[in-house]
């Protein structure tokens, strides 16, 4: 489903360049759950934007289940966001002005989607992290762990293939993380999601089936873990 | 919306397009009351008549026109149908003076040449001569009655040391600008009997009716022409209505220039500063805008997002300025005693300006906003 084939990707800084990641061929299998992991700055954000088709890489082959994410347009790069990946951000990214509901439904806005119709989706995906009793709260009103099961309903809220998180409980404490992890690894084993989960740390890293450490922008080693 | 929470940044930029739609309907309405009362005063007079005036003479003194310059006149000049000399004088009515009224010493052919009508009663004719007959203005007779009664054909009014009767009443006229007399304060008495009340006044005035098929500008020329070669001197002067309604018309437009360069102006301030606040806007949420990409917004969603937002600002702006500007003109008409008329399609025009405005000045953030990279966009602040 993530075949990614050679990937490097620089930046521009300045007046020279920085590499970010640099020949990276990583496959990921459908239902799949896979930690990225590796020190901050070794390139797992990037390879985590990359493959959430978010960044293009600047040189390499990427296919996304049918995408030819190098030949794609920014526009069906956007569709497929929208349709197949769900992102989970360490600082949860909720719209402030919107109430748990209406941030969850977000993404359906730009499926042309009815306000209605994606009230109602959003939801269902909000009863998934047991959160529907909070869905008029605002995001201020709610407390970290449940600020990021907003948002992880908000990433399920369309029927994604693939969960992408990055860096999910960075910003949580033990408890909180512990729950949001339970309601991931719940969505991999039940619901058979696709999950690519960056993480610095190693015990999150532990709960998932792969591996695979980033160092200087290169793959170093791809564990199996788990079966 | 977002921009509620911008606050007074948007108040200002909102204040721009406020006043400058209200400067656009505001020059369009005034615009267009001026043309409806000049025609309205047009069409009671109508555009053939010429006022011939004098001026007073180089040491002051009042001036007279012959009659023998006025039958010369209607002699050589075709195109006048009608020539109403007239004399006119100041002066206090009833029995101790208490009413202000103008004296119009006149023949019958006034009637004509003023459009004079008479609700009661009829106007002075040439069988009158020098009798102590007097029409009436209706202001006139309204204060010269003795209550409870109206006043009545036959009735005595007492001019200087004389008693003159009441032969006619005169409907009440728009008064006008161009006529050397208000009928509504006027008496008119037989030209004859003006030499008995007011011995030292002479002819001061020429009312002309110019004919359908003779331009009344050029008639006039031709008039005033006339006068200064037969009494080689500038003390006479020809106005015409077309005059009048072009000189109110010029002023019409250059009010209507001053505004609309006020309103140019400020609209596109107004423009300048619905960009500024959304160029901030866009700036303050980068990471939203990075977020909705990130959901699998495309460019032209995030374009259209800022588009309508900066379109909503200007459209409220334009709904403002709209009710002020309408109550500008309307109080402006109010003011200058002229009855208000809207220009219904000043209203689309204001709100389309004022979108139009939102569009072009909000179209540089909208896309600023669009071609932000999501990476970079999600990790602002």
């Amino acid at each position: 489903m993530i075949t990614m084939l050679k990937i490097s990707k620089r930046h521009k800084r300045g007046g020279s360049y920085i590499q970010a990641v640099t020949d990276i061929s990583l496959t990921i299998e459908k239902g799949e759950m896979c930690a990225i992991v590796g020190v901050s700055g070794s390139g797992k954000s990037t390879l985590l934007n990359i493959a959430g088709l978010l960044d293009r890489p600047t040189s390499g082959s990427y296919l996304f289940n049918d995408l030819d994410v190098m030949l794609a347009t920014n526009n069906e790069l956007a569709d497929v966001r929208n349709r197949d990946i769900g992102f989970v951000f360490q600082s949860f990214n909720l719209l402030p002005h919107l109430s748990a509901l209406d941030n969850a439904a977000l993404p359906l806005l730009y499926r042309g989607i009815s306000r209605d119709q994606g009230r109602a989706l959003a939801r269902e995906a909000l009863e998934k992290v047991e959160l529907d009793t909070r869905m008029e709260h605002l995001p201020r009103e709610l407390s970290g762990g449940q600020q990021q099961r907003v948002a992880i309903a908000r990433a399920l809220v369309g029927y994604p293939t693939v969960l992408l998180a990055d860096e999910p409980t960075g910003n949580l404490d033990s408890r909180a993380s512990q729950e949001v992890m339970s309601h991931l690894e719940n969505l991999n084993e039940s619901a058979g999601m696709t999950l690519v989960v960056v993480t610095h740390d190693p015990s999150i890293a532990a709960r998932c089936h792969r591996q695979v450490t980033v160092k200087d922008g290169q793959i170093e080693l791809a564990q199996q873990l788990n079966g | 919306m977002n921009l509620l929470a911008v606050g007074h940044r948007s108040f200002l930029a909102l204040l721009g397009v406020v006043v400058g739609t209200a400067s656009v309907i505001a020059m369009i309405n005034i615009g267009h009351n001026a043309s409806v009362e000049g025609l309205r005063q047009f069409r009671s007079l109508g555009t053939d008549l010429l006022v011939v005036r004098t001026d007073h003479g180089l040491n002051g003194s009042a001036v007279s026109i012959r009659l023998s310059e006025i039958e010369q006149l209607r002699t050589s000049l075709s195109a006048l149908i009608v020539t109403a000399p007239i004399a006119v004088s100041e002066t206090r009515l009833g029995r101790s003076g208490e009413i202000q009224a103008t004296v119009v010493g006149a023949y019958s052919d006034l009637q004509e040449a003023a459009r004079l009508t008479t609700t009661v009663g009829r106007f002075i004719s040439s069988l009158d001569g020098c009798g102590t007959y007097a029409v009436i203005g209706s202001k006139i007779a309204e204060a010269a009655a003795s209550r409870p009664h109206r006043l009545r054909v036959g009735d005595l009014i007492q001019v200087e040391n004389y008693h003159f009767t009441v032969i006619g009443i005169m409907k009440e006229a728009t008064p006008n600008p161009l006529l050397p007399f208000n009928p509504n304060e006027s008496m008119i008495i037989p030209m004859a009997a003006m030499r008995r009340v007011v011995p030292d006044v002479g002819i001061s005035s020429l009312l002309a009716r110019v004919a359908v098929e003779f331009d009344p500008m050029l008639a006039g020329e031709s008039v005033g022409h006339f006068f200064r070669s037969t009494r080689r001197t500038n003390d006479v002067i020809v106005q015409s209505a077309q005059q009048l309604i072009e000189g109110m018309a010029q002023q019409a437009h250059l009010y209507t220039a001053l505004l609309a360069g006020v309103g140019s102006i400020s609209l596109l301030v107004g423009g300048v500063g619905v960009m500024n606040v959304m160029l901030m806007s866009v700036a303050e949420r980068r990471k939203e805008i990075g977020l909705r990409m990130a959901l699998g917004a495309r460019a032209s969603h995030i374009r259209t997002m800022f588009l309508i937002e900066s379109s909503l600002l200007c459209m409220t702006g334009g709904l403002i300025g709209i009710v002020l500007g309408v109550s500008v003109s309307y109080a402006y008409t109010k003011f200058s005693g002229w009855s208000f008329d809207l220009a219904v399609a000043s209203l689309p025009l204001g709100m389309l300006l004022a979108c139009g405005i939102g569009i072009f000045f909000g179209f540089f953030p909208a896309t600023r906003a669009a071609s932000l990279d999501p990476v970079l966009a999600l990790r602002a602040e």
